[in-house]
């Protein structure tokens, strides 16, 4: 069933505040996460690399996966929460899959990622 | 203020808090709701608000609802229904004509919906009473989702009235309390609420102010 034509107003509304880089999977991004500790407010860093988008209009998500002192860490993040203050794009990855759970269960140089060259086609043929 | 309103269920989405929490929150829209009658007790024997709201809908009324709907020229798609006052509030305040909106409430208010939930056809105990199922293994043989024992013995030798068991469950009338008015948008007539509310999406829900919790005004 299609949304309702006041809910896509409302969600449009709330998602037109933030701009979201274009990011895909496998690709290497730095979340700059707002965390407020009593009355003080820092700026929590994650980088790694997303390993699942999850496209649902305001209710989007992402999971992020990293590997930190040897031990895998992932996380999740609305998109569209105001608590993001920024998404960076690193680094590009270059796969096949859309979900990289395979990720979880590969180690050290399995575990890598190819990173995606975006090579321009010449634009004239070269005469040999 | 309207003792109630009527309006429509658009469906759920969510709101960001400037502290980044996801409210969820149902969308409701509200036509206006306009006074038909005002009953007395003088000419009714009760004491009630007689009101309309357009449905987008063509019925075919009878002779009786079409006087009605003529009177007080509102159109015939729409729903009728009635509230009574409470014993504080005097009718006088009110007169044919009367529009409400989404205005009658304030956010931070907490409001009692009243709608009909979604039709879930014929369901067995388990899902209709939250009976607990039997043994899928340990020699069971076709009794997983069974009801079970119905009653006594010979004594009193008949199924008590009202024993649960399978049937119809679902589209029946349900209020929920206490619920939270998060943001109106009086141009748009639409009323965000915390939580879900009973019925489909485009089902006609009734509102008004929570019982349990009384308005300082």
């Amino acid at each position: 069933m299609s949304k309702h034509k006041l809910i896509t107003e409302i969600e449009s509304q709330q998602m037109a505040q933030k701009t979201i880089p274009d990011f895909a999977p496998s690709d290497t991004v730095t979340v700059r996460l707002k965390i407020v500790e009593g009355t003080r407010q820092r700026v929590q860093i994650f980088t790694g690399v997303v390993i699942a988008i999850r496209r649902r209009g305001l209710g989007s998500g992402f999971t992020v996966r990293k590997i930190s002192h040897g031990v895998g860490v992932e996380r999740t993040f609305s998109t569209y929460s105001p608590l993001i203050e920024s998404i960076e794009i690193n680094r590009r990855g270059k796969v096949r899959q859309a979900k990289l759970y395979y990720q979880r269960e590969l180690r050290g140089r399995a575990a890598k990622i190819e990173e995606k060259i975006n090579k321009k086609k010449p634009t004239a043929t070269p005469t040999e | 203020m309207a003792l109630e309103i009527i309006g429509e269920k658009c469906g759920m989405t969510r709101l960001y808090s400037d502290s980044g929490a996801s409210i969820p929150v149902t969308v409701i829209h509200v036509k206006p709701n306009k006074v038909t009658q005002v009953k007395t007790m003088e000419c009714d024997l009760y004491r009630a608000l007689q009101m309309a709201v357009s449905t987008d809908k063509t019925k075919k009324n009878n002779k009786a609802l079409q006087g009605i709907y003529a009177k007080a020229s509102v159109d015939n798609g729409c729903e009728l229904y009635e509230c009574r006052f409470p014993d504080t509030q005097e009718e006088s305040e009110y007169k044919v004509g009367d529009t409400f909106g989404v205005d009658v409430f304030q956010v931070g208010e907490k409001i009692d919906v009243t709608g009909h939930t979604k039709g879930k056809g014929f369901q067995g105990g388990i899902k209709r009473w939250n009976f607990s199922s039997q043994d899928n293994s340990h020699g069971n043989s076709l009794s997983h989702r069974s009801n079970g024992s119905i009653g006594q013995c010979q004594d009193p030798g008949k199924v008590w009235k009202g024993k649960k068991m399978s049937g119809h469950m679902g589209h029946e009338q349900a209020t929920i309390q206490g619920l939270e008015v998060v943001k109106i948008d009086s141009d748009k007539q639409v009323l965000l609420i915390k939580g879900g509310v009973p019925g489909a999406t485009g089902s006609l829900l009734r509102l008004r102010h929570a019982v349990k919790f009384p308005l300082a005004r």
